[in-house]
């Protein structure tokens, strides 16, 4: 088995998290077209938003998102400049730590405001 | 021979940094704006129906608070324009990253061609499933 | 100190494989080559794998060890911080024997960029001057033994599909596409943006950490990645 380094781990996570939003965009724009057809419509899918197992999967989802785009962004910086090429080993692990502290905040500010 | 990767290469990679942007905006404006605080609300005060109306309608009905604050977001013409772009990237992004993981997972030419064509296809149907959903969308009607 | 070897073994006429493990004795400052040669001299024969120069200018001793592709030749036992020493071939090329693989579809990755100076005026009556700075451009690229470390260490090559061109001939690409004197681009580019060319490089950086001549192989693919855009 070869061994998983700083740049493999964070691409698998990429192709995870990607497929993973993709799932939600499905999900997400067909619940949308549902809540277009009328006030009551609307209220229905709200309702579903906030059984807990819905918001906790939200909450999942933001950490998906978060590191998919911080990573997504150091993927951008490295093909396009010399220096984040060199840096990449210190690049992945401030991905990590820029998503968790955002996520971290993020999350606890979702739950909270949407209690 | 040649499939042309290059700009759907630099594309991925522009998409993806307009993402950035639009999707922070768009968590922004459903977790925090649409919270239970009313304000942020003026801020964005570009809506098809006036704010001292709006107002009203929602003391007066808190049920559909959340719906007449939506709708009224919803229906603005700027905010229109804002999803329609966003849903544009979005499903661009998104199905053209699954395309991508394809290429790598299905050698068969022929398998290849098959489920490029399952994602060009499903993300057609949900670019537009989108777009109408949005620019139908008019609390008038209702 | 005392070593535990696992070496991979594959017998092409039986398609059977196995691990052989041996202990040794052995130096911490040695590289793990002494140890395969000492073991082939003192316990086994048999073991088959390549080595030529035997000290990190040939490539030809390319192996998976203890889970990263490097040469046999340049890493010491003390550099892998373990007892275990576990040997496999270097994987996505077809095992002949041992750690002898079919390097075949490697080379027929470097062929497809022409990895040869093809030059862009006729031959001039002195030599085709250039200057320092047009030189350094490629200097990081001239430094490849083509040892297939890079390549085979690659997902996009082992896990998925050998019609990859690879981070190896992605190297030699960039050694002749900026060199100030090649003109025979248009031929490299149409390889390199094709379905099984640079875009299935997903910056994964395997290439640049197997590398045992530290070239910055990502770093390399990158200046491909935005040349072809522009150039295309």
């Amino acid at each position: 088995m070869y061994k998983i380094k700083e740049g493999m781990l964070a691409w698998i996570l990429h192709k995870i998290t990607g497929i993973a939003i993709v799932a939600f965009l499905i999900f997400h724009i067909w619940s949308m077209s549902k809540m277009s057809k009328g006030p009551e419509a609307f209220n229905a899918v709200i309702e579903t938003y906030k059984t807990p197992l819905f918001r906790a999967g939200e909450v999942l989802l933001l950490g998906g998102v978060l590191f998919h785009a911080l990573n997504g962004m150091r993927l951008i910086l490295g093909e396009f400049t010399a220096w984040a090429m060199k840096q990449h080993k210190l690049l992945v692990y401030l991905t990590y730590i820029l998503a968790g502290a955002l996520f971290l905040v993020g999350a606890w500010f979702m739950w909270r405001a949407e209690g | 021979m040649s499939s042309r990767g290059s700009s759907a290469w630099l594309l991925q990679r522009v998409t993806g940094a307009l993402l950035f942007i639009t999707l922070g905006t768009h968590f922004y404006l459903y977790h925090y704006f649409m919270g239970p605080g009313m304000w942020g609300f003026d801020s964005i005060g570009f809506g098809a129906t006036d704010l001292a109306t709006l107002k009203a309608m929602m003391e007066s009905n808190p049920e559909m608070a959340k719906y007449y604050k939506l709708a009224h977001l919803f229906a603005a013409p700027l905010w229109k324009v804002f999803d329609v772009t966003f849903i544009s990237l979005g499903t661009y992004h998104g199905f053209y990253g699954i395309k991508a993981i394809i290429d790598d997972w299905v050698t068969h030419d022929g398998w290849r061609s098959v489920a490029n064509w399952v994602v060009y296809i499903c993300g057609v149907v949900l670019w537009v499933m989108g777009i109408v959903a949005v620019i139908s969308f008019n609390p008038e009607l209702f | 100190m005392e070593v535990t070897v696992e070496i991979y073994r594959y017998d092409p006429d039986t398609e059977e494989s196995r691990f052989d493990t041996f202990v040794k004795e052995v130096d911490p400052k040695d590289r793990v080559l002494d140890v395969m040669m000492a073991i082939k001299d003192e316990d086994d024969g048999t073991i088959a794998f390549r080595k030529s120069c035997a000290h990190g200018v040939c490539g030809s001793d390319a192996m998976e060890i203890n889970g990263l592709n490097r040469l046999a030749c340049q890493v010491l036992v003390q550099d892998l911080k373990s007892k275990r020493i576990r040997i496999e071939p270097i994987r996505g090329m077809k095992v002949l024997r041992d750690l002898i693989v079919d390097m075949d579809s490697f080379f027929a990755g470097l062929e497809k960029v022409k990895p040869y100076l093809i030059p862009a005026e006729p031959a001039p009556a002195t030599e085709r001057l250039q200057s320092i700075g047009d030189r350094a451009i490629f200097d990081d690229t001239t430094k490849c033994i083509m040892c297939g470390s890079c390549t085979t260490s690659c997902p996009s090559f082992r896990w998925f599909n050998q019609d990859f061109v690879g981070p190896a001939a992605f190297v030699k690409a960039h050694r002749f596409i900026f060199d100030s004197r090649d003109g025979g681009n248009e031929p490299r580019l149409e390889i390199l943006d094709d379905k099984d060319g640079l875009w299935r490089c997903h910056s994964i950086f395997n290439c640049t950490d197997a590398c045992p001549r530290e070239i910055h192989i990502t770093k390399a693919i990158g200046d491909l990645k935005r040349y072809t855009v522009v150039h295309r």
